[in-house]
This record gives C-alpha cells, sequence and structure tokens, in this order.
C-alpha cells in the first residue's frame, strides 16, 4: 500500500519518517556545556560539605577529579603546555621582581607608594587619568587574589587581563591617546609602581600591545630610549603576549582522529580586501596556524591573484562580490582536484562564507563543507525553504553556530537539517554563549574558564571528528559498494 | 477556434493569517471569498480559513456550534451562503460518514443526520470521493472505504456507488437517496474530480474525470442529471496523462485540469498495466464540453510564470478566475519528506473587459 501512503499522507507526524532515517542527521553536539561550569564552583562545596556528610555523597559530587588535569582542551599535550603557559604567564612578575626597588620593604612599599608621588603640578586630566588606571591595577590585584590556587588560574588570569586591557584601552581613549599624557603616565607608572602592581601593569600592557601595536610603542618610546638593560628586556617582553592555549599543540590530533589523506583546506573570505595583506583579522590567522596543522591551507576570496584591480572592486555590488566569490571559489576547487586528485578538499568559511561554499558544492565535487556561523535568515526570509536550492546539496556539512547568533537560532537549523538537507549528512555543533562569529560571550568565557582560542581549538577538534566521521563512512560506502545509494538518488532524479 | 489563451498569476503580499501550507483540502467559493477547510500535513487541520480575492486578504471566522473534527479528502459543497461536509479521513485509517452543514453567514456549524435511503444502506465512511452540488441535489460518487475494522491495518476498496443528498431550501436536508442510473456506470475510483456543467439547451450533467483505482485513470465520464444516464464520451484532441489528485474546475464550457499525480513516463518504455512510480504533474489541461476536446491551450511556460507541480490542491472558480492555493509540493525529490506548496496563483480565463471610460469631474475652483 505505498501508493495509498504517499497519495493520503494527511496525518503523517514529521517525526515518523525522519527518525527512520536519521542516519543522516549526526546528532546535535554542544561544546561549552554549563555542566563545565560546576568545574569550577565544585572546588568549594565538597570542602563544605566534607563534614557533615559521608564519603558517598563526595563521590556523588567528585567533580575535581576532571578538574586535576584539565581536559577542556582535549589534547593530551595540554597538561605538559600547562607548566609551559604558568612559567609565560608569570614572566611579567619575575621582571617586575628583577627590577624592582629594593630599598623599600615589599609591604610598605605596596601602603605607601602612592604618597610618594608629587601630584602638586597635575592638571585634572593627570589627575583622573592617573586615578582610572590604578583602580584598574588594583581590580585586577583583587581579582587575581580571588582565583588565586584555583586550578583555572591561568584561564581566569587571561581573562581577567583581557578585560583589564580593554579597560585600560577605553582609560587611554579617553585622553584621545595624547602623547604627552600616555608618555608621562607610562614613565611615571614604571618608576613608582610597587612590585606587584608593575607586574600586573606590564601584563596589561603586554596585552594591550597585541591589540594596538602602533599605540602602545608610541606610549613606551621614552622608556625604551633610556637605554637601560631593563628597559629594553621590557620592550621585547612587551611583545610576546602569552596564551593558555597557543602553547598547547595539537599536533596529534592528526594521529589521533585518524585522518590519514591529507586535507586540503580551502579558506574562503568574501570581504573586499583593502590590502595586499591576505588575512588581517588576528583570530583568523590563528585559524589558520590551527587548520594548517591537521591539512594544508588555501586561502580564497573575491581577489584571484592575477587581476588586482582595487577601484573597480569598490564600486562592486554585493551582488557582483558574490558571484566573483563563487567563481574563484570554484576555480580553485578545479585547479587543487586536477593537481591532488587524491586528497580531499574541505571548504570551510565564516559565516556569509559558508553561504557561498553551499553555493559551490552544488557546482564543484568537495569532500565536505564546514560552516563556522551560517546565516539561516535572509532578507528574503529563511534559508532551507522548498525553493532553496541548498535542499539539493549532498556534500556532508558540518554547521558550527553559537546559541547566541542573530542570524541562526538553533532548533531553526535542526529543523532545516532534518527537513531540507535530506540529501546531505549534516553535523552540527552548538558554542554555548557565541555570536554569530563564534566568539564566546565574556560571561561563558568567565564561567567556564576557557579563552577564546581555547574555544576555537574545541572547535577544530569537532571539525576533525567531523571529517573522521564522514570519511569513515564514505571508506565504508565504498567497501560495501554503495550500490543502494546510488540507486536511490538515480530514482529521486526527475 | 483559436487556442484559449490564458494566463496564471502569483498572488502576492495577502495580508492577514496565511493558512499552513497542507495537501487534501477543499474550497469552495462564495461570491468573491474562497473558503478553505481540512486538508493536513503533519496532522490533520480543523481551521477554517477564508481569503477575500478583492482586498486580497486572508481572515480566520469565528466559528461556533458543532465544529467538525478536522478531515482531509473529503466532500466539500457550497449552495448559497451554505457548506456541507461529508466524509473524509479524520485520523489515520479511519475515514468519517458524517454530514456537516455551515452557515456562513452566522460561521455556526451543524451536525446533520440525513434519512437513510429506502433502497439501502447510508453512504460508507470513505475519503477521496467526490461530491457535487447540482440543482439542489448533491451527486455523491466513489471514494475509497476502509474494510479493516482496526484504523491500523488498511483494507482498501474502491467505490463505484452514487448517491444523492436533497437539500431543504434554507437549512438541513432531507435525506440520502440511490438513484437508478441508465448505462455503464464507472469503474470504481477515488480522488477522481466530478464536475457540474449545464449545456447550452439547459440540460444539467455531472462530468468526472481522471482518479485512482490502482493505477491512475485518464476516462471523462459524463452523467446526464435528466435521464440518469452515464455516457463515455469520445474526446478529441490530446488528452493529457492519466492522473489523481488532480483540481479540476468548470469554468463556462471548460474544464480546467491542473496537476495531480500522474505516472511517470519513459519515452522507449511502453507503460505497462501497473505502474510503478508516478510524479507530481504541473500541466494545465482544457477539456472543451461543447465540443468534446481538449483544447492545446497557448499559456507563457516560463519558470516562474505558473504554479509548480503539485498533488492534493484544490481550486475555485471566482467569476472568470481560477483561484488555486497549496497542496503537496511534486518538485521536491526525496519522497520521504513531504512538503507543501504555500502560494496562491489564479488563471485569469478570459481577457479582462476594457475598462470604461474614467469621467473626469471638471473641478471648479469657483465653488473652492
Amino acid at each position: 500500500m505505498s501508493w495509498f501512503e504517499r497519495d493520503h499522507c494527511y496525518t503523517k507526524h514529521w517525526s515518523e519518517e525522519r527518525l527512520k532515517d536519521s542516519s543522516r542527521i549526526i546528532p546535535v553536539k554542544t561544546v561549552l556545556t554549563p555542566c563545565q561550569l560546576f568545574g569550577a564552583t565544585s572546588q568549594i562545596r565538597p570542602n563544605k560539605n566534607s563534614d557533615q556528610n559521608d564519603s558517598d555523597s563526595d563521590s556523588e559530587i567528585d567533580v575535581d577529579t576532571c578538574d586535576e588535569n584539565p581536559n577542556t582542551i582535549g589534547s593530551s599535550s595540554w597538561h605538559c603546555a600547562d607548566q609551559k603557559a604558568r612559567m609565560q604567564m608569570n614572566e611579567c612578575e619575575r621582571h617586575a621582581i628583577a627590577t624592582a626597588n629594593k630599598s623599600f620593604a615589599l609591604h610598605d612599599q605596596e601602603l605607601v607608594w602612592e604618597d610618594t608621588i608629587n601630584k602638586s603640578s597635575w592638571g585634572i586630566m593627570e589627575m583622573k587619568l592617573f586615578n582610572r588606571v590604578v583602580s584598574i591595577l588594583q581590580s585586577e590585584k583583587m581579582a587575581r587574589l580571588a582565583y588565586k590556587g584555583n586550578s583555572d588560574e591561568i584561564v581566569l588570569r587571561r581573562l581577567s587581563v583581557d578585560r583589564s586591557a580593554a579597560r585600560l584601552r577605553s582609560a587611554l581613549t579617553s585622553v584621545g591617546w595624547s602623547l604627552k599624557l600616555t608618555q608621562w603616565l607610562h614613565l611615571l607608572l614604571i618608576e613608582k609602581l610597587p612590585t606587584t602592581l608593575l607586574s600586573i601593569y606590564l601584563d596589561i600592557m603586554q596585552t594591550l600591545r597585541s591589540m594596538v601595536p602602533a599605540l602602545v610603542e608610541r606610549m613606551i618610546m621614552p622608556s625604551r630610549d633610556t637605554g637601560t638593560g631593563a628597559s629594553e628586556r621590557l620592550g621585547i617582553l612587551l611583545k610576546r603576549p602569552w596564551d593558555p592555549a597557543v602553547t598547547a599543540v595539537v599536533s596529534n590530533m592528526k594521529q589521533q582522529m585518524n585522518l590519514g589523506h591529507s586535507i586540503l583546506f580551502i579558506v574562503v573570505q568574501c570581504t573586499v580586501m583593502q590590502s595586499s595583506m591576505p588575512v588581517t583579522s588576528r583570530r583568523l590567522r590563528f585559524w589558520n596556524s590551527l587548520l594548517s596543522q591537521i591539512g594544508k591551507v588555501i586561502q580564497t576570496g573575491s581577489t584571484s591573484d592575477e587581476t588586482d584591480n582595487m577601484a573597480e572592486k569598490l564600486k562592486w555590488s554585493v551582488h557582483d562580490l558574490a558571484g566573483q566569490t563563487l567563481n574563484n571559489i570554484r576555480k580553485r576547487i578545479r585547479e587543487l582536484s586536477a593537481k591532488h586528485p587524491t586528497r580531499k578538499i574541505v571548504l570551510l568559511g565564516w559565516h556569509t562564507a559558508s553561504l557561498l561554499n553551499c553555493h559551490a558544492c552544488l557546482k564543484e565535487k568537495v569532500a565536505a563543507v564546514v560552516c563556522l556561523g551560517f546565516p539561516l535568515y535572509t532578507m528574503f526570509g529563511e534559508r532551507g525553504t522548498i525553493d532553496d536550492v541548498l535542499c539539493d546539496i549532498t556534500t556532508p556539512m558540518l554547521f558550527v553556530v553559537g546559541d547566541r547568533a542573530m542570524s541562526c537560532r538553533v532548533s531553526d537549523l535542526e529543523d532545516v537539517r532534518e527537513t531540507s538537507f535530506t540529501e546531505a549528512m549534516t553535523s552540527l555543533m552548538v558554542v554555548n554563549g557565541a555570536d554569530d562569529w563564534l566568539r564566546v560571550s565574556d560571561n561563558t568565557k568567565r564561567q567556564c574558564a576557557v579563552t577564546q582560542s581555547m574555544a576555537d581549538r574545541k572547535i577544530l577538534e569537532c571539525i576533525c571528528e567531523f571529517l573522521h566521521t564522514i570519511f569513515a563512512t564514505e571508506q565504508a560506502d565504498r567497501t560495501e559498494g554503495g550500490v543502494c545509494r546510488k540507486k536511490s538518488s538515480s530514482f529521486m532524479g526527475d | 477556434m483559436a487556442a484559449p489563451s490564458v494566463k496564471w498569476n502569483r498572488v502576492t503580499n495577502s495580508s492577514g493569517p496565511i493558512p499552513r501550507p497542507r495537501h487534501g483540502h477543499r474550497a469552495v467559493a462564495i461570491k468573491e471569498l474562497m473558503v478553505v477547510f481540512g486538508g493536513g500535513n503533519e496532522g490533520i487541520v480543523d481551521e477554517l480559513h477564508v481569503y477575500n480575492t478583492v482586498t486580497n486578504q486572508w481572515f480566520i471566522p469565528a466559528v461556533r456550534g458543532d465544529i467538525p473534527p478536522g478531515c482531509a479528502a473529503y466532500g466539500f459543497v457550497c449552495d448559497g451562503t451554505r457548506l456541507l461536509v461529508f466524509g473524509g479521513m479524520i485520523e489515520y485509517g479511519r475515514y468519517s460518514d458524517d454530514l456537516y452543514e455551515l452557515q456562513a453567514s452566522r460561521w455556526e456549524w451543524k451536525k446533520l443526520s440525513p434519512r437513510p435511503p429506502n433502497n439501502g444502506p447510508p453512504p460508507c465512511a470513505r475519503l477521496g470521493h467526490s461530491f457535487t452540488l447540482i440543482g439542489h441535489k448533491v451527486y455523491l460518487f466513489g471514494g475509497l472505504a476502509n474494510d479493516s475494522d482496526d484504523p491500523k491495518t488498511n483494507i482498501p476498496r474502491y467505490l463505484n456507488d452514487l448517491y444523492t443528498l436533497e437539500l431543504r431550501s434554507s437549512t438541513g436536508v432531507v435525506g440520502w437517496t440511490i438513484p437508478a442510473t441508465y448505462g455503464s456506470p464507472p469503474p470504481p475510483r477515488e480522488s477522481h474530480t466530478a464536475v457540474p456543467w449545464t449545456d447550452t439547451v439547459g440540460c444539467d450533467r455531472l462530468v468526472v474525470y481522471g482518479g485512482m483505482n490502482g493505477c491512475r485513470l485518464g476516462d471523462l465520464w459524463i452523467l446526464d442529471i435528466e435521464q440518469m444516464q452515464w455516457n463515455c464520451p469520445m474526446s478529441a484532441g490530446q488528452s493529457p496523462l492519466p492522473r489523481s489528485l488532480h483540481s479540476a474546475t468548470c469554468i463556462e464550457d471548460s474544464m480546467y485540469v491542473f496537476g495531480g499525480w500522474v505516472p511517470l513516463v519513459l519515452d522507449d518504455v511502453k507503460v505497462a498495466s501497473h505502474e510503478k512510480e508516478w510524479k507530481c504533474s504541473d500541466t494545465l489541461a482544457c477539456f472543451n464540453l461543447k465540443k468534446s476536446r481538449w483544447d492545446q491551450l497557448s499559456l507563457d511556460m516560463y519558470d516562474e510564470s505558473c504554479p509548480r507541480a503539485r498533488a492534493g490542491h484544490s481550486s475555485v472558480n471566482i467569476n472568470s478566475r481560477l483561484y488555486l492555493w497549496s497542496g503537496r509540493d511534486g518538485y521536491r525529490k526525496a519522497w520521504n519528506n513531504q512538503v507543501c506548496c504555500k502560494d496562491l496563483w489564479f488563471l485569469e480565463t478570459k481577457k479582462p473587459p476594457a475598462p470604461s471610460r474614467v469621467q473626469l469631474v471638471r473641478a471648479s475652483t469657483t465653488s473652492l
């Protein structure tokens, strides 16, 4: 009675048929879940409970054990990297101690340093700026004391330094980064700050330098010109911001995930590049370096290498830009697949670029598409409705979206995955507290004790896992002949 | 005679609550209103929606009385301002034999219990039947019954019985009758269409087309209402592919047939009697009842200018236009996911008359 079911299927509930054919839908995976959040708080809880409650309640809330070796980063080499990161973290402190003024006892110095400064000649601007910066340093100090000894100290330190750097930046912006004021402030602080605050100040400056290098360089110029060995070291120190995750390596990820084939990542950008510099954003550079650990990274975008007519490009409409980018992607895929017929090509793009990738994979053959952020809502309605060409995609797709993304709600994407992308294997990874560009919110970072680069690394791990899964199923299909799949697709073809 | 020129137009920007896309619903016209009820997709719908073709607006009337359960592939007729609903699927494997009346002036439902016929049982529960009003009688023909008591299992039985339901003038019904017919009746079928047609001398006919009885049917049957005589007319012209779950609408002397499931015809292979594969059609065919001929239509056939292939949709005739809404999308290749169209179209069957001269009132500045 198949014809009857098909002709008169008014009552069929949506889940019935779909549940039968769920093999193509890899269940949603969430990272930075709130359960990781308890890792931070559980430190206090068992101590409190230990007097009244017995071991059985202790074993229940025994979240400590996984805290001991933080597996949030996943990679096994993380643990030794931990030591290295700790070294780097305290580098500024060591420097500060080395250059410390030994004439005071440490404790006295903390208390009286501000009184030794002669403020009589200061104007209102100087006063304001100084007070603001000192309060930033003080609150950073408080924050450090608060999480001292915590197993996630490195991460929490990184986060609070980032926050303080943002505050310092806004303080300096409020005086317009005036050369006179900033240089005065820097010299004053370097000279007068007690050891702990100095190390904090250096930490913050180090971070700020990575954000706005030119402005910070200008600000610290006079202190470097003094020519003492210590200040020279300071200059070098400021150039090296530390990151708890950058020091960890994922080189073993490739073996671990069994990605034997060499993968070619085509990273698509869909912006008009203002300069000849291929990647402008620090984060995208970081991502490229991450990806290069598991495959070769090739970039493409609206700019093709031969024609670089900037003036004309600036006149382009969005439509032209999209068309040109799509052409470039397709050209690149064809080139690469001709050159390396055995290697797998994976398209990867951020947000709008992921849509272009989806269009590209309709025309050209690639192994997989990775969408980092996916704009589900468009000016003309939601993607994945009946008329959408994306419904015909057969390439495996991984969506990585933030649950705070404005352009994509997770539940809607789940529906689209079930109802519309019926021909493709799809996987969804949700990053809690992340926005359209997978930037994790400050709150989530603190709660889960992760930095952005750690979250990015986690995403990379999921990408590896996804690629591993699809390559494995592909392998299985090939060995079993893949006959049924072929047959069904020809049946579906009109 | 030149080929009739018709034109599809898509209705956009309609305001009001647009009903959920579905198939197996039915629609009737009251003056310029199109009333849509029932049907389903992922569950049978029990909402009543009304579309005003003049204001391009959907609205949901507040109904009261014995509100019927939602049903799909049922019978729906309009007599003046009252609507009658009979049969259909109310849940999977369960069909109805209830008759409901809706007074559109008050939006009040009423369940009717018509008198059974003198010479036989009342019509059994069914779906996919035709329910056509001619004069003051409704003609019920064919459909599909389930012989199994357990709704989970389906023992289908195609019907070709004919019942008439006589209506009282303003409200209520007299009862069912089983009329005696002459000539050989059409074979059993379901999901066919039956449209009323009055010929040039004023004789009423019931025109039955297409349907399904294991394979799709493309035959035409005409019942002479006065003589109660079944005829199978010879048709000239190129007849369309056999189909079911299509829509047929009679406008003047033409029956417009759109969409439905048709057998998948491969050019090199002769179609066997039991087709295994079907697809939805987007063809519009026109049967000239006066000349008993399938007319060629001159129609713009580029992509966006006509509705996409579908089945289980419904169409109504309002003035010289044919309005078409929703239905199951036949374009999507994956059978597993049924998707319904959410578009509304109308077919212009006549060139609109030239606008009358606009009388301009001369502005009199003196009166200001």
